[in-house]
């Protein structure tokens, strides 16, 4: 009997802390459906007496987020690219092969790990203008790339030196060279590590503002994050519009966490133990 | 395969496209950041070289410098103090065996996924004196008298930035925690309940200190990541009112990009680096001097 009320007073609890870290985002969601009289005059948490989606239309269309979605989508994507291939080549690299500056470039990438790219930014603003690229889209996806590599490179080197080296010494013998072996073995058995750092830099890519904010100077360039910065700013009184283009721009990510939600949390916990 | 594995030309084609970006985008950066702060520098006319100046100005003349050391202090302090144990009691919580704790354990880390932008956009509007929902819920249950400007008032936007970087990341340290519980053997649990140890007892016993290497990873980076706070306030209150929530971040931004103040900002930035790295390496120090072994 007290074993059984303690259960159910630890699940009311649970439920009242799972309301603490929702409601925000039920009010988000159904404030995305509600005209501005009846977000300022209704109550808190009503749903909407008409679920209007006029707000989403405006955000997509009117408010550009179609085109800072877009931008988003290519940023991620090409970063996702280059880190995961220049990672993995790194990974294999500093793990298999032999040569002298091994634990130097080690070192050199734990940095990266390290120092907070708050630190970068001032000179980057100015490696950027020199090379003209400032104010394009490679202006944050060169940055991005160079911030994410570090991670990679050590979530992927911890799943190399547990891999046995037997498939590639094998594939050696039916005459593939290194270059081949790697790309025709290595990488599809690298597939559930590659996934973990994917989902880690996709978040951190997709999330990310201080470097978008600082080098992005075109309006028709700026990403989510930047976008939706801005847009509060023009549409102070109209919260509607504004949440709906927030929740276009977390779809995304609940998808990523609805289809992978095991893998997001392995990559966490491994990034976070490698800090 | 030995001897292709030490072929020079492969090796360098492994390596220096990613090294390449590395090096010029992140190391190269770090270390002009350096050079930079010994300059008088507009980032536009020439720079002279002005030795320790823009360091000294920064202890001793720029009161707001020192502000913001204090708001990054009470970033860390929440962090370590609130945010950690409460974190801790969430980990407690989804890793007891009853149904649907997988449920609640996806609820609590959902928001950590979310952009920073993103969540501080959102509790603008729940801060908001006419629109928001905090006051209209506060009239509703009749704390009327408690509402407020909370992100407009120098008595109460810190603390409402606190709350919500403590609401966005509690998840995070979470479910580090509950995964390192997962990794204490059953049997641990199991011998303690046969001398008489459960509940907190256990908790404290057992959890606690195997556990011990987990909280040590967590009160590291919940220490870095309050150092290193920018999106939320910059978003929320871009530094005020009257500087009542800068960071240093904050500062290194707005001396460099709006004031133009190339030198002074990458002191702040240099500040910033030895901070996070003093920091980790006295806290590292000091968290492993008393291991426990069993």
């Amino acid at each position: 009997m007290l074993r059984k009320t303690k259960n159910s007073s630890i699940y009311i609890l649970m439920i009242i802390i799972a309301v603490l870290q929702l409601f925000p985002l039920y009010w988000l969601v159904i404030s995305a459906f509600k005209d501005n009289s009846e977000i300022i005059g209704g109550t808190v948490w009503a749903l909407p007496a008409e679920w209007r989606l006029s707000n989403f239309t405006e955000a997509w269309v009117s408010a550009k987020v179609n085109q800072y979605f877009g931008n988003s989508v290519i940023v991620t994507l090409v970063t996702l690219m280059f880190v995961l291939l220049f990672a993995s080549m790194m990974a294999y690299a500093l793990t298999r092969m032999k040569f002298k500056y091994n634990s130097l470039i080690l070192f050199i990438l734990l940095m990266g790990v390290m120092v907070p790219i708050h630190a970068t930014l001032i000179p980057l603003f100015m490696i950027l203008k020199n090379l003209g690229i400032l104010s394009s889209r490679l202006s944050i996806i060169l940055p991005y790339i160079a911030v994410n590599l570090p991670i990679g490179v050590y979530m992927l080197s911890a799943f190399l030196r547990t891999m046995p080296k037997e498939l590639e010494e094998a594939a050696c013998m039916d005459g593939c060279g290194v270059v081949k072996s790697f790309f025709k073995v290595v990488l599809p058995l690298l597939k559930p590590p590659l996934a973990s750092v994917a989902i880690f830099v996709f978040l951190a890519v997709w999330n990310e503002l201080l470097m978008a904010a600082t080098f992005i100077q075109k309006q028709e360039l700026r990403t989510l994050p930047l976008g939706l910065m801005n847009f509060s700013g023009q549409y102070s009184i109209s919260w509607g519009p504004l949440a709906a283009a927030m929740v276009i721009s977390t779809l995304p990510i609940l998808l990523a966490y609805v289809l992978f939600s095991d893998q997001m949390e392995k990559s966490f916990t491994a990034g976070a133990i490698l800090k | 395969m030995e001897k292709a594995l030490s072929n020079k030309k492969i090796i360098a084609l492994f390596l220096l496209p990613g090294l390449t970006v590395f090096l010029i985008f992140y190391f190269v950066p770090i270390v002009m950041t350096a050079y930079y702060s010994l300059q008088d520098w507009d980032g536009i006319n020439p720079m002279t070289f002005i030795g320790l100046d823009n360091y000294t100005k920064m202890f001793t003349v720029d009161k707001s410098f020192w502000q913001a050391v204090w708001n990054s202090l009470a970033f860390l302090l929440v962090g370590v103090f609130i945010q950690l144990p409460v974190s801790f009691a969430l980990a407690l919580l989804v890793s007891r065996k009853m149904k649907g704790r997988k449920w609640f354990r996806n609820i609590y880390f959902f928001p950590v996924v979310m952009s920073t932008t993103m969540v501080s956009l959102l509790w603008v509007k729940i801060y908001d004196p006419n629109i928001g929902m905090l006051n209209t819920l506060m009239d509703t249950l009749g704390l009327g008298a408690w509402t407020g400007a909370w992100l407009g008032d120098t008595k109460t936007a810190l603390l409402s930035v606190l709350i919500v970087t403590t609401w966005h990341y509690v998840g995070y340290n979470m479910l580090i925690l509950f995964a390192g519980m997962q990794g204490i053997p059953e049997q641990y649990y199991e011998a303690a309940k046969l001398d008489g140890a459960t509940g907190w007892k256990a908790v404290r016993h057992i959890t606690f200190p195997l556990l011990s290497d987990v909280l040590r990873i967590c009160i590291v980076l919940n220490v870095i990541y309050a150092l290193k706070t920018f999106e939320s306030v910059y978003v929320m209150t871009n530094g005020g009112p009257l500087n009542s929530t800068t960071v240093i971040a904050l500062k290194m931004f707005q001396e460099a990009f709006l004031k133009q103040n190339f030198g002074y900002g990458s002191a702040l930035a240099v500040f910033m680096v030895l901070e996070c790295l003093i920091i980790s390496w006295v806290l590292n120090k000091i968290l492993t001097q008393e291991k426990i072994e069993y």
